[in-house]
């Protein structure tokens, strides 16, 4: 492995580490489970795609490489549906939104 | 291939450790909750957070097998969310 | 023209086969691999058909393919860009956030192009799609900067226009945008075309925000 690829592996690493600090931070800090779900459902997978991306440059194109970017395609696919289910379910629950200008707009008709 | 001791070891370890650490503090948002969505959220964090960790760990050891480990772990996690999300509005999985 | 979907699917599964099992680079072990895939792929192409579409317009599809390439760029654009704006949001003492949910009417129309928008918007940090509307064809979006309206709708349209491309819809990129139907309390506002014809809607309810 020559010195350029250590490199980009390491500050992917670097950068992948760094979002997903701030996917847990955002968890931790945020005041409801929407904003928290902005923080944690894409920073998180951001940090997490960027170190498979890393495990893509340490493998080159075969072998555990090419399984790293399936796992980045595929977090990539995944991390919206369950934030919609999330969401979609605290708000059917119930769960009130921070802030006083941010509600639901539209009644449910249901 | 085991990974070049020179640079790559301690940044990969670093990230492994940071890894760890944020995984258990996303527990303090599942003991805590206040709603049920804020633990499947927290749940949601862990999983991604255990999905990097395995990468990580296949950086670390150089093993590429820890890849798809962490390809599946991005899939139970995935099906753990949408199963628990939907069992707490449905109250049911599985119509 | 018109051509049976399956065998496409299968196609795609050994393709998906190959990379899963991270072949090595040799021609053989790849051209083995892709043997396999095929046998897998297609058979569970063939006993799941009935899940999708029969029939596909594959020339259609691969001319679409210079507008996904593009589409993903500027998603990716996005992607990076906004995520650090999340970044300092999360990280700044103050934690200057006004979220706000956003009430915005689509021009695409079809399940996958709608999919596919709900999924770039939640992906893009910052913006989180709650609910679909099938009636009014409308996305409630969740923005962590929901009180500037037009920040959150802004680069939804410039990924409509290539959907709208992609999968073939009714309209076209030029077209204006539909208002909001009767929304209590978005007011409504397509930032699009001149007859968008939204003026002089009434406004109810108290939060006017954007404007």
């Amino acid at each position: 492995m020559n010195e350029i690829q250590q490199l980009v592996v390491a500050a992917l690493v670097v950068v992948g580490s760094f979002f997903l600090l701030v996917g847990t931070v955002g968890l931790l800090r945020f005041p409801d489970v929407y904003n928290r779900m902005h923080a944690s459902s894409k920073a998180a997978t951001l940090g997490a795609s960027s170190i498979l991306l890393a495990g893509f440059v340490y493998y080159g194109p075969q072998g555990a490489g090419l399984t790293s970017l399936v796992g980045i395609v595929f977090l990539f696919l995944t991390a919206p549906t369950g934030a919609h289910l999330i969401s979609r379910s605290a708000q059917k629950m119930g769960v009130p939104f921070f802030g006083k200008a941010a509600e639901w707009p539209r009644e449910e008709s249901d | 291939m085991a990974s070049d001791p020179t640079l790559l070891a301690p940044v990969v370890n670093a990230g492994l450790i940071l890894a760890s650490a944020l995984t258990l503090l996303a527990g303090y948002r599942v003991i805590k909750g206040p709603t049920v969505p804020d633990r499947v959220v927290a749940l949601d964090t862990i999983a991604t957070n255990v999905v990097a960790i395995a990468a990580l760990f296949a950086l670390s050891t150089g093993e590429g097998l820890f890849v798809t480990v962490s390809l599946v772990l991005a899939i139970i996690g995935f099906i753990s969310t949408i199963a628990v999300s939907q069992f707490v509005t449905e109250g049911d999985i599985i119509e | 023209m018109n051509t049976r979907k399956w065998p496409i699917v299968g196609v795609l599964l050994a393709l998906l086969w190959l990379f899963v099992r991270g072949v090595a680079l040799d021609p053989m072990a790849i051209l083995g691999e892709f043997v396999i895939g095929l046998g897998i792929g297609l058979s569970i192409a063939f006993i799941f058909r009935r899940f999708y579409t029969e029939r596909t317009a594959l020339a259609r599809n691969v001319r679409a393919i210079p507008y996904a390439t593009l589409y993903v760029g500027v998603f990716l654009k996005e992607l990076l860009t906004a995520n650090i704006d999340v970044a300092y949001r999360v990280l700044a003492p103050s934690m200057p956030i006004e979220p706000d949910v956003v009430v915005v009417p689509l021009r695409v129309q079809t399940d996958a192009a709608v999919t596919t928008i709900a999924n770039s918007i939640t992906l893009t940090p910052g913006t989180l799609t709650m609910d679909y509307d099938e009636e009014a064809n409308v996305l409630y979006v969740h923005g962590i900067t929901g009180r500037n309206r037009e920040a959150v709708v802004e680069p939804i349209r410039t990924w409509e226009d290539y959907a709208l491309v992609i999968f073939d819809e009714e309209r076209k990129p030029g077209d204006p945008v539909p208002p909001v139907p009767e929304a209590p309390r978005a007011e409504g506002r397509a930032d699009g075309g001149p007859n968008a014809g939204d003026a002089d809607r009434p406004e109810e309810g108290g939060e006017t925000d954007g404007e």
